[in-house]
């Protein structure tokens, strides 16, 4: 029995389309470009009527659509991959104070020492710079 | 379609802009994670109760003008491994970022390079610390300006 209702249904092969349903679509199409004809033309010809057409419109604001979405999902994405990262990043490694103070006490310390010590050499060089440039002028004195 | 193409451009523009502001918050965060690296953190809030601002001047140079306005240390130091890694790294984000030298000191065994970058929130300063074994990144951030910079090398004696 029931390989012959298998067999009947591989015989009736496509489904046929029934008869005058093409015409009846392009009538209701036809129906409702005239409903909406008629109701701008009741409401106004600067009222919007939601339809197919209306819908229509907002087509070319399809690739903005897309490009919003994109921008967003990307956007979305990099907040919560940093927030991922800052949390390790932004959290105290010391509970105490003390250690902290330290701590920072000697990466000041290091930034003070080093740039005394690069100043250093810059107001040796200016020194150099001065007493060479009196010897010059106290030369010149004696020629003159 | 001129139109459109163009409020398709101003988007992506606005986009990466806001994509790049968040990426500037601080390229070093990105060592918190790093194996056989140790990275220490001191936020704004324990530096104000610690209080920085009593450090005292170091061998003439009076550093109030920083620690007063510090917001956050970070310092990173490597493993003998990881030495040139860690420099590298720093050089690459010193560079991208348009890092302003203020001195260099080159020593035998030890080579310091500090550079300065003036944001309009946030500044920073980068000590780079290159020891025969270690590199060590000490990374100030706050709201000192070039001009606090420049007060620390004119009060120099």
């Amino acid at each position: 029995m029931e390989e012959l209702k298998y067999l009947n249904l591989k015989r009736t092969g496509e489904a046929e389309v029934p008869e005058g349903l093409e015409e009846r679509l392009s009538m209701k199409i036809d129906l409702w470009a005239e409903e909406e004809k008629r109701a701008k033309s009741a409401l106004g010809a600067n009222t919007t009527v939601l339809s197919v057409s209306f819908l229509a419109r907002f087509r070319p604001y399809r690739n903005i659509a897309v490009a919003a979405c994109i921008s967003l999902i990307i956007g979305i994405g990099s907040v919560i991959g940093l927030l991922g990262k800052g949390n390790n990043a932004h959290k105290d490694t010391f509970d105490n104070p003390e250690l902290a103070r330290i701590e920072a006490e000697k990466a000041l310390y290091l930034l003070a020492y080093n740039m005394e010590k690069g100043t250093k050499h810059l107001k040796q060089a200016k020194d150099i710079a001065a007493h060479t440039e009196t010897s010059i002028n106290n030369n010149l004195k004696q020629l003159k | 379609m001129k139109r459109y193409i163009r409020q398709i451009i101003a988007i992506l523009v606005l986009t990466m802009a806001s994509l790049n502001a968040m990426a500037q918050a601080n390229p070093f965060d990105k060592f918190a994670d790093s194996n056989d690296i140790t990275y220490v953190y001191i936020s704004e809030a324990m530096l104000k109760l610690i209080g920085t601002e009593a450090i005292p001047s170091i061998n003439g140079v009076d550093i109030d003008e920083i620690s007063g306005k510090l917001k956050s240390i970070q310092i990173i130091t490597s493993e003998k491994t990881t030495k040139e890694s860690l420099k590298s790294e720093a050089m690459s984000i010193i560079k991208k970022e348009a890092y302003e030298k203020l001195l260099q000191i080159s020593e035998p065994d030890n080579k310091v390079d500090i550079y300065f970058k003036d944001g309009k929130k946030n500044s920073i300063i980068v000590m780079v610390n290159g020891e025969k074994n270690q590199t060590v990144l000490i990374v100030f951030s706050g709201t000192f300006t070039t001009s606090s910079i420049a007060k620390i090398f004119q009060e120099t004696k």
